[in-house]
């Protein structure tokens, strides 16, 4: 299937369409913060707090007179950064050794599979707990936590993929060409399993977004001056019953870019679930 | 008077018609059988008549049954199936509850037609009907063999006492001398019980030694319908020709190629499975696969193993081309050993290539054409790349299929051109042996005789040799030398294809020889 075709049938999907969008939006939201917001983070203002939802701060303000819209920008930015490049450590170790473990089999299996349980024994938030106690709370040890814990995930899936694969005929014909293991791994296995991959890391963003919020609200990830949605919901939280708009708001955007990436990933699962694509042919029959 | 009835019968997918203007009747008592390739309306034509259509499908045209017009309501109509229509299927666990007891499975089938307290009686008088035993109404699905859940499927389509006996491809997953018990336990109780029946099946023999009338279907279209001797004595379309031909199947003998040079030899081969792990218990006895086997293949000389699924020969298949491991034995090509110990060297590995069954699993779909079947080039270091490509080219020339053809991905073959190809992916490094994993049985029935001859002439061409693994004696004995009959992992029987038609020695060989069509 051509790339563009994909991208055709996937959008004819409708909560792919949604998912799709809103995530569009976020993510574009959050770039935009690296070059412009609004008014500046950095400057506070405090003549201007606690302002309500206006023309001229279109969010309102925050206890230090920030412009929230602004805030929100520059957290949803810290939020994706985070997610992505723990998405993207999971994906760097995890695959390879899920794929190794399938295609080597025997004693590099089993460390692959008891290791992986070992990392599932902990949670990102233990993890994390750990990390920060040895190296200080930063934002960068919170992408290490959730990308440790993303490791497994990745294994997990890439090594049951690839075992689906690894009995088909072509992945004999391939070892009688003198293909390693090593080399099947990575030349037959994984070209076969990149939409299973897809979908996982579209899930896991989503997992990762909220992990980061849930570091940042207990202190261990995101630290001011710079922000996070977490952060944001932090230093709300005293206020909550006198200016209920300021958790309100990054709540609201954290579950809003939540629930766009999931159904972003049950469209993509739906576009590429081979049963599903065999229903397609059927249908293209008719 | 005819029992069905089809009068202009058209299945539609959207535009795309799948069956085109069928008629054809089945008279009261008759047997038809219809034959055609995957794909030619055939299972459709069957579910139309039960009116089991897919979703999607449109129906035109009449179908009569019992000389009324099939009922439009959903339940008059299934009243209509359950009384008179009994449907066998190709793949019999599929159709079967993996969870419920043989008894209890024909006995729903039982209750839905008779009161409760005959039910047990039924199922005994059943199981007993289609060749079974008492015993066997206690097991699972999974407890039985291939021929035997094909057995309960008979009984459960026998339950309501039809009167027309659907079946749709029943033996195809069969063996042969399962298939032929099938075929005779399906003779037998069309005569006893007086059903009418449908059969479909791409396997003309199989059709002509059970039916009366034989419709052929092709694209959607009947083209032939004739009783089952004129169809095999006089076809009359071009399409028949073909099927019919490729029934007898009439491969071009070779001269005797093969030298008296040994290339190949198998030494006191034994492959075990340990069934069970670690800490399990009771453990079960080790599956002695292969056991104890020693063979010669001579250059040039083309050899078959035969044998009923099961019996060990894809193990051994496997083991001879280097994918796995014997426990025990050692094997020689040309000067070289491998075995238990020694992993087979990379330039011995150049020598030796399997092809493998399923032509549409043996190619990455990922994976253009060309690249898959030029990775055995790997195994050849000295090769430059601009002789690679010359390679690549002149070995799919060979095979008969054009060099524009290999920037495609493999779902645009047909299931010929991919075994052309897979043979071409065996024959690129120049190999002394060709092990051959039942080449032809995935492939539609016009298409075997062309791919056989294509071996035949590459043999005589290049001079290779041939392991052939089979479990079909007349398609074995176009190609090959000598057979060798295996049963329970050992070889009982190795002669010429002569001596084994003329002079069968083992009961196994002889089972075998009776099992053909």
């Amino acid at each position: 299937m051509s790339n563009q075709r994909f991208f055709k049938k996937a959008y004819s999907h409708l909560s792919f369409r949604i998912g799709f969008i809103g995530s569009l939006i976020f993510a574009l939201l959050a770039l935009i913060s690296i070059f412009w917001t609004p008014y500046d983070i950095t400057q506070l203002d405090i003549a201007n707090r606690f302002l309500p939802l206006s023309s001229q701060y279109l969010l309102g303000t925050d206890f230090f007179g920030r412009d929230m819209l602004s805030m929100l920008m520059s957290g949803a930015l810290t939020s994706f950064i985070v997610a992505f490049i723990a998405v993207g450590i999971g994906l760097s170790i995890g695959v390879p050794l899920g794929l190794l473990a399938a295609s080597y089999g025997g004693i590099l299996e089993w460390l692959v599979l008891k290791g992986n349980d070992f990392l599932f024994a902990f949670p990102a938030i233990i993890s994390a707990i750990i990390i920060t106690t040895v190296f200080g709370p930063s934002a960068i040890n919170a992408i290490i936590a959730i990308g440790i814990f993303n490791i497994p995930v990745f294994a997990r899936v890439a090594r049951g993929g690839a075992l689906s694969i690894i009995s088909h005929d072509y992945i004999s014909a391939a070892r009688l060409s003198g293909r390693s293991s090593f080399n099947i791994a990575f030349k037959h296995l994984l070209p076969n399993i990149t939409s299973l991959l897809i979908v996982q890391a579209s899930v896991q963003l989503s997992l990762g977004i909220l992990a980061e919020a849930g570091l940042s609200y207990i202190g261990l990830g995101t630290q001011p001056p710079a922000t996070s949605l977490g952060l944001m919901l932090k230093e709300a939280q005293s206020l909550f019953l006198l200016y209920p708009m300021l958790a309100i708001l990054p709540g609201i955007t954290i579950i809003a870019i939540v629930i766009f990436l999931n159904l972003l990933g049950d469209g993509l699962r739906d576009t590429l679930d081979p049963k599903l694509a065999r229903q397609e042919t059927l249908d293209a029959a008719s | 008077m005819p029992l069905v009835e089809i009068k202009n019968l058209k299945i539609n997918f959207g535009k795309k018609t799948a069956v085109n203007n069928i008629s054809f009747n089945i008279e009261q008592g008759g047997r038809f059988g219809l034959i055609g390739e995957s794909g030619s309306g055939k299972s459709l034509t069957a579910l139309a008549i039960s009116s089991l259509l897919p979703n999607g499908a449109t129906k035109s045209g009449e179908i009569f049954f019992n000389e009324k017009p099939l009922p439009k309501n959903k339940k008059a109509m299934a009243r209509l199936r359950g009384n008179n229509i009994g449907m066998v299927f190709q793949e019999p666990m599929s159709a079967l509850n993996p969870l419920m007891k043989i008894n209890r499975q024909i006995g729903e089938a039982i209750g839905l037609h008779f009161p409760k307290k005959h039910i047990k009686g039924r199922i005994n008088s059943l199981i007993n009907e289609v060749g079974l035993e008492i015993k066997h109404g206690q097991r699972f699905p999974h407890q039985l063999s291939g021929g035997q859940r094909q057995r309960v499927m008979i009984a459960i389509a026998l339950a309501g006492e039809p009167k027309l006996l659907i079946c749709d491809e029943p033996t195809s997953s069969l063996d042969l001398i399962t298939q032929r018990k099938i075929l005779n336990l399906l003779d037998e109780l069309c005569k006893h019980h007086d059903m009418t029946l449908l059969f479909i099946s791409h396997d003309l023999k199989a059709v002509a030694s059970l039916c009366h009338t034989v419709g052929v279907l092709k694209n959607g279209k009947l083209i032939e319908i004739a009783n089952s001797h004129e169809i095999f004595e006089n076809p009359k379309q071009d399409y028949t020709k073909i099927l019919v031909n490729a029934a007898k199947a009439k491969v071009p003998p070779l001269s005797e190629l093969s030298t008296q040079a040994p290339l190949f030899k198998a030494k006191v081969i034994t492959k075990i499975y340990k069934q069970s792990g670690l800490f399990s218990f009771p453990k079960h006895p080790p599956l002695i696969a292969v056991n104890d086997v020693s063979f010669e293949i001579k250059t040039a000389q083309a050899v078959a193993l035969v044998g009923p699924s099961g019996c060990g020969k894809s193990t051994l298949a496997r083991m001879v081309v280097g994918l796995s491991k014997p426990n025990r034995g050692y094997f020689t090509l040309k000067e070289d050993t491998y075995g238990t110990q020694k992993h087979l060297h990379r330039s011995l590995q150049r020598e030796l290539s399997l092809v493998f069954q399923d032509p549409f699993d043996s190619f990455n779909p990922r994976h253009k054409i060309g690249v898959s079947v030029s990775e055995p080039l790997r195994l050849l270091h000295s090769l430059t790349p601009d002789k690679k490509i010359s390679r690549l080219h002149e070995t799919i020339k060979s095979v008969g299929l054009s060099i524009d053809m290999l920037d495609r991905y493999p779902h645009e073959f047909s299931g010929g051109q991919r075994q052309r190809l897979a043979i071409a992916r065996a024959l690129i490094t120049k190999p002394a042996l060709v092990v051959l994993d039942e080449p032809v049985s995935a492939l539609d029935l016009s298409i075997r005789a062309e791919i056989l001859e294509l071996l035949n002439n590459l043999r005589s061409k290049l001079g290779l040799s041939y392991l052939l693994i089979s479990h079909d004696l007349d398609m074995v004995r176009m190609v090959v030398d000598k057979i060798m009959v295996m049963q329970n992992g050992r070889i009982v029987e190795a002669n010429t294809p002569d001596e084994i038609f003329e002079n069968p020695q083992h009961q196994l060989t002889k089972n075998l020889l009776a099992a053909r069509l």
